[in-house]
């Protein structure tokens, strides 16, 4: 091994990331976008595009749900919010089993309660799930893959602070034009930015992922009693039967997959949590399932906003969803909550108020915190991960750490090509990585950029439609790493940022040209959820531009030199500038 | 190609990855045990803690400069480890 701890760490943070370089760019590029899944997904509807967001989205719910199901015994309204535009409808009908994957789910217009016909689109989810099971192959072994990837990013975060000599001091350095010293820099920069997001989204990542990963450990971890919160606290293993896990799933992407509606993608806590636990409504009123239930026929109805106020009032919150059991009938219970987790400790659901069929509050619930230092922490470690508190500055500021975690990764990977150009140019080694490099990088962009063309490009009631969009990005991530093969030299990225710039930069034209509703228009409804997507990506466009104007201007390698052996040996953090010929 | 160095190093890396699963995984379960955490807790003391004793001891493997040291270390704990475990359950079902 290396004669000193530091040069020990610099070996185990050299290969410990390159060896699994590309999958972790890949996690943490589509893992970033996936703070945004709900977001990406309203883009990627157009139908939606056109809703407004009117004080009365609940009362029009009401009204539809009566045409649509007077006689059901449960209703599942979810409002539109800051993430959505657009009301959420489900229901259940008599009999039926209470899981959300059943039953119609329709998706309309707040303002007027018209049914949207949205496209079928894979949108954010895909990334979302990309992100932790792959695709395309077992998801246990695409979750393996992932939790190996992200144990030894770990390790390469650790053994990269390990190695830094000066790693503040190094921060503050940037040498641009210094060919590897940049790239130094670059990666110093990117990784000591946020190296407390990294350290937290990795290691939550891993525990996230600990009921593959630890299978000795009694199980899955997360449909059963660990997740922390209150369910951890009240419904342990020994009080509660765990449910059977479906092939070790997380509860909450469980209960996301399949046909779930589009509008609810971003909120399976809530309805997860349902076909665990008895149902706080069915609870208090245990008798309404089975005795006599008197239909309210003329009754008037009650005042939904009378209560969204006095919830608001309470709360000083929005209320996002509302649930009516035993809709129409005189003992009818109304729910309306948060529907999301407030704090890095507190219960899935929110806070509730449930009132009964004349309006009268009958009770005001909020689950209770996580207890215990174990379960808080595990809740807190969790609910970072996968941002369900943050609000959307906190939503941003997560995402930019997800860049700059990305741009560490990037620059990681191209430093390695860098620093070896002048020794290995011409290996197999250093071919494949450069090949693998250009690939990975620039065409993982470029499959997101199409993978968003394609949504808008491909026919709105095309069959399968979401298989196709999955396939059109993984066929040209394929076509990029066709061409990596024989061009992944300079040419060979400017080529394909080139390309990304073009796809990137075009789709704020796409997106009006795409939509039943203009740029304008979406300006004027305040729908700047698809106003900031398109910024975006023309944002993306630019950085790329700016590389492809880079690599325009920097010079082709030279051909191999003897090097120094002083400057080989050294890791990369001894390297000084002025050892490095330009 | 085949070196003894290179040999070596394989074996450290494959000692560090799956001596050091099997080590942390025994560590955990021996703490969990000792500390009288309950099914829930220990579970959920097990997923904090295997990955930072596994990360500690990735990196106690290959800071050591000797490739024996380094696998000896590694293994020896697990003797030391998994027998004791053992020998613990089976105490605990007499």
């Amino acid at each position: 091994m290396k004669e000193t701890l530091r040069q020990s760490m610099t070996w185990l943070h050299t290969w410990s990331s390159l060896i699994v370089i590309w999958l972790l760019f890949a996690v943490f590029v589509t893992g970033t976008l996936s703070f945004f899944r709900t977001e990406i997904t309203h883009w990627m509807q157009p139908e939606g595009h056109g809703a407004s967001q009117p004080q009365q989205a609940a009362t029009t719910a009401i009204q539809r749900l009566q045409q649509l199901a007077p006689d059901a015994s449960r209703w599942d309204i979810q409002l539109p919010g800051e993430r959505s535009r657009l009301t959420g409808l489900s229901w259940s009908n008599p009999g039926e089993v209470m899981e959300r994957r059943r039953g119609p789910m329709l998706s309309i217009d707040p303002a007027t309660g018209e049914t949207l016909d949205l496209r079928e689109t894979a949108g954010g989810n895909f990334l979302y799930r990309f992100h932790f099971e792959l695709y395309g192959i077992p998801r246990e072994l695409g979750r393996i893959l992932v939790g190996i990837a992200s144990m030894l990013m770990l390790v390469a975060l650790v053994s990269g602070v390990i190695m830094h000599r000066k790693i503040f001091t190094d921060f503050f350095s940037f040498r641009p034009g210094k060919k590897t010293a940049s790239w130094i820099d670059a990666h110093v920069i990117g990784g000591v930015l946020a190296l407390p997001f990294h350290l937290m989204i990795t290691f939550s990542g891993l525990i996230l992922l600990a009921s593959t990963l630890l299978f000795w450990n009694g199980g899955d971890q997360r449909n059963g009693p660990p997740p922390a919160g209150p369910q951890t606290a009240s419904h342990g293993p020994n009080t509660t039967p765990e449910r059977p896990s479906s092939r070790g799933e997380p509860r909450d992407e469980q209960v996301e997959r399949g046909a779930r509606p589009q509008w609810n993608n971003e909120r399976p806590d809530h309805e997860g949590a349902r076909s665990e636990h008895p149902h706080p409504l069915r609870e208090k009123n245990p008798s309404a399932r089975h005795t006599h239930i008197t239909p309210t026929g003329d009754q008037p109805a009650v005042d939904i906003n009378a209560m969204i106020r006095q919830a608001q009032t309470l709360w000083d919150a929005p209320v996002n969803a509302i649930t009516v059991e035993q809709p129409n009938q005189t003992d009818a219970r109304w729910q309306l909550s948060t529907g999301s987790r407030e704090g890095l400790t507190s219960g899935r659901n929110g806070r509730q108020l449930i009132f009964d069929n004349q309006g009268q509050l009958l009770e005001n619930r909020a689950e209770p915190e996580a207890t215990g230092a174990l379960a808080a922490t595990y809740s807190v470690l969790r609910v970072l991960h996968e941002a369900r508190f943050a609000d959307t500055t906190v939503r941003w500021l997560l995402f930019v750490s997800g860049i700059l975690g990305s741009l560490m990764v990037a620059t990681g990977a191209i430093l390695w090509v860098v620093k070896r150009s002048r020794q290995q140019l011409g290996q197999l080694g250093y071919e494949l990585v450069s090949t693998l490099n250009l690939a990975a990088i620039a065409g993982l962009l470029i499959a997101i950029a199409g993978y968003f063309w394609a949504n808008r490009l491909l026919p709105a009631v095309l069959e399968n439609r979401e298989s196709w969009e999955i396939r059109v990005f993984f066929g040209i991530w394929l076509l990029s790493l066709l061409h990596a093969l024989f061009q992944h030299q300079r040419q060979g990225w400017v080529l394909q940022l080139s390309v990304g710039a073009a796809l990137f930069g075009l789709i704020p034209l796409l997106d009006p040209l795409t939509s039943r509703t203009g740029l304008w228009f979406a300006l004027q409804q305040g729908d700047w959820i698809r106003l900031l997507f398109d910024l975006v990506c023309l944002l993306m466009a630019l950085v790329l531009l700016v590389a492809v104007v880079y690599l325009r201007k920097v010079s082709a390698p030279r051909r191999p030199t003897p090097e120094p052996a002083n400057v080989r040996a050294r890791p990369i953090q001894e390297v000084k500038p002025q050892e490095i010929t330009p | 190609m085949f070196s003894a160095e290179r040999v070596w190093l394989t074996g450290r890396i494959l000692s560090a990855a799956i001596g050091g699963y099997l080590l942390t995984m025994g560590i955990c379960l021996w703490i969990a045990q000792l500390s009288g955490l309950d099914q829930n807790d220990a579970r959920m003391f097990n997923t904090l803690a295997f990955f930072l004793i596994y990360l500690l001891l990735i990196i106690v493997s290959f800071a050591l400069r000797s490739h024996q040291k380094a696998m000896a270390l590694n293994w020896l704990s697990n003797l030391l480890v998994w027998p004791l475990w053992w020998l613990l359950q089976g105490g605990a079902a007499a």
